[in-house]
């Protein structure tokens, strides 16, 4: 799982299919990609929690809503910048993580998993409700477009650019994590917490971060998705988008590098192409990533590498 | 608004009753296992929902739809176990993998009752037999009574199956000690099925008497999931008297911040309380049957 060439091509190999893609790909497709880009990012940041430090998530999807309506209200109602509101995103969206977390996290056994699935149904339920901040059902029209000083992302192809760009920075980053001391001391903790600990892993600081961290990524993916829509609803952030998060993680292969790239592609373009089968798209995520689990452990990428080995 | 306090009492007490016997089902499979079980919640929403079919769409007359519910969930408790469980427990599958299925058993198990049964909200009639209690001011209606006396009898049978029988005996010692149990012939295999099945049984006679006092729908899990965490965390996972005490704490404190707070936000109130005790208090005002021996998963 460490850095090695190949890694390097990939990364090369996948901005080259990013770039090419519309020039190939129709409109809609260029659409569902840049959201397949959305979902890889928070899926990044997830597989960094479960894959490295063997801890579960439920409430991505919340961080996701936080991060939207943090971006939503700050440039509609108070006419932030884009870019500064998605600072702020990101900033107070890893500031809540920190707070759930750090308790949390000293705990052992999936006590996070409960108590981030209860925050996440709070946050939905509170985001569709609380109408004088959140705008209720209605949610938050008229977002603007991302802009940095000087440039507009004013078309759906050039936030799939910047989206995809995003998409590999983050990767990159995740992959100089895993490479580094902070890295190698996540992957003793997944193998044994105790042994890290041993070996003078401060085991309980080092989920906190990597917690942290992985928020900060869905509340960017959030931010991004609020500019991208230009719409901000709650409705969208639902248990059906941890799901697929999760199927996205366990199909892509948790603990691998190009796993949640890998399985956001996969999926999103699934979930695209479910026509007249959306009804069932929730039963059929479970149905596949439990599958999975059972006959792909490794996912996708998992199975790859492992063919490539022999 | 004070004159409501004692039927919000009440209420809070028969709805924490179901969230006790649902803890009593997390506490089971977790100390068997060590996972903690996010389908519990569905096994409450399946016994409802199954009866709720077989008596109003099959026509079985109550008790048999009742029996049948139980039955019917116990079988799917069963099967889980058997299907997605049990081969990750032979390859030695590192814990967070059950987690991450456990959560596809509680995707999978409300899409198909809601394929197989429906979206709407169902009930079915109250079981009757049990006189309604008129207590001063306040009324406990006969389904509410039949929630506390089933309730008071499962805590006995439980206190009973795991103090007193071989199996019971059995399963307790695979909770404190997997490998020993393992080296002292108890099949461990045989009681995690065992745990899941109970586990199911809880859930489905929680379903069944609970149903008839409002309705239940095919998304009704996650939130049982969460109130039964809630109260096993109160109670000290594993703890069945504790389980009890914890689910009449939540379900008192959910009455009563649905009334008095907002209707919207009573579920917010008790994941906040649940929160803050797992800061203060992880292990729980009540002592654990097991400290978890993490290492040993």
């Amino acid at each position: 799982m460490s850095w090695r060439p190949t890694n390097t091509m990939g990364v090369v190999a996948l901005t080259a299919i990013a770039t090419a893609f519309p020039l190939f790909g129709s409109a809609s497709a260029v659409t569902v990609m840049a959201l397949g880009g959305l979902y890889a990012i928070v899926a990044i940041g997830l597989n960094l929690l479960v894959g490295y430090t063997g801890k579960i998530s439920f409430g991505h999807n919340a961080f996701m809503a936080m991060g939207a309506y943090t971006s939503g209200i700050l440039t509609v109602r108070y006419d932030w910048s884009p870019l500064s509101a998605m600072i702020a995103a990101a900033a107070s969206t890893g500031l809540v993580a920190l707070v759930i977390g750090a308790p949390i996290l000293r705990v052992r056994g999936h006590y996070l998993a409960m108590i981030t699935l209860a925050f996440s149904q709070v946050v939905i339920l509170v985001s569709t409700r609380w109408t004088e901040v959140t705008g209720g059902l209605l949610g938050i029209p008229g977002v603007p477009d991302f802009a940095i000083p000087g440039f507009s992302f004013d078309t759906k192809l050039k936030m799939y650019y910047l989206i995809w760009g995003i998409t590999i920075v983050l990767l990159l980053f995740s992959f100089r994590i895993v490479d580094s001391r902070f890295g190698r001391a996540l992957r003793a903790l997944g193998a044994h917490e105790t042994a890290a600990g041993a070996l003078g892993v401060n085991v309980v600081r080092s989920r906190i971060q990597i917690f942290v961290l992985s928020a900060i990524y869905a509340a960017l993916a959030g931010s991004l998705y609020a500019h991208f829509l230009n719409y901000v609803n709650g409705t969208f952030f639902d248990l059906s988008v941890m799901i697929q998060l999760m199927a996205i993680l366990v199909v892509g292969g948790i603990g691998t590098l190009w796993g949640p790239v890998v399985g956001a592609v996969l999926l999103i373009w699934v979930s695209q192409n479910l026509g007249s089968y959306a009804e069932y798209s929730q039963l059929i995520f479970g149905l596949l990533y439990g599958g999975a689990l059972l006959f792909l452990p490794g996912g996708v990428v998992g199975e790859i590498a492992a063919r490539l080995k022999r | 608004m004070m004159d409501l306090l004692p039927v919000l009492l009440v209420n809070g007490v028969v709805f924490g009753a179901i969230y006790g016997i649902n803890a009593i089902g997390l506490g089971i499979v977790y100390n068997t296992t060590g996972i903690i079980n996010f389908a519990q919640g569905d096994f409450v929403m399946l016994g409802g929902m199954t009866a709720a079919y077989f008596y109003g769409v099959a026509g079985f007359p109550l008790p048999l739809a009742i029996i049948c519910a139980i039955v019917a969930t116990v079988v799917i408790g069963l099967l889980i176990e058997r299907i997605v469980i049990r081969p990750l427990w032979r390859r030695g599958a590192k814990d967070w993998t059950y987690v991450f299925m456990l959560f596809a058993v509680a995707t999978v198990l409300p899409n198909l009752a809601m394929l197989g049964i429906g979206r709407d909200p169902l009930t079915f009639p109250s079981f009757g037999g049990l006189p309604t209690l008129q207590l001063g001011t306040i009324t406990l209606s006969s389904q509410a009574l039949w929630v506390l006396v089933v309730t008071v009898v499962v805590v006995v049978a439980l206190q009973g199956f795991f103090g007193r029988t071989l199996l019971g005996k059995a399963m307790k010692a695979t909770a404190i000690n997997r490998r020993v149990a393992g080296w002292m012939g108890i099949p461990v295999e045989r009681m995690v099925a065992m745990s899941f099945g109970l586990a199911a049984l809880l859930g489905a006679i929680g379903g069944v008497v609970f149903t008839p006092l409002i309705s239940t729908q095919y998304d009704a899990g996650v939130a049982m999931t969460l109130n039964g965490f809630a109260a096993a965390i109160i109670g000290g996972m594993g703890n069945i008297r504790g389980a009890i005490v914890g689910g009449l704490v939540i379900g008192v404190l959910q009455s009563i911040s649905t009334a008095f707070i907002s209707s919207v936000y009573g579920d917010a109130v008790i994941y906040g309380v649940l929160f803050v005790l797992l800061i203060i208090w992880p292990a729980g005002f009540f002592r654990p049957l097991i400290e978890l021996q993490h290492e040993e998963i």
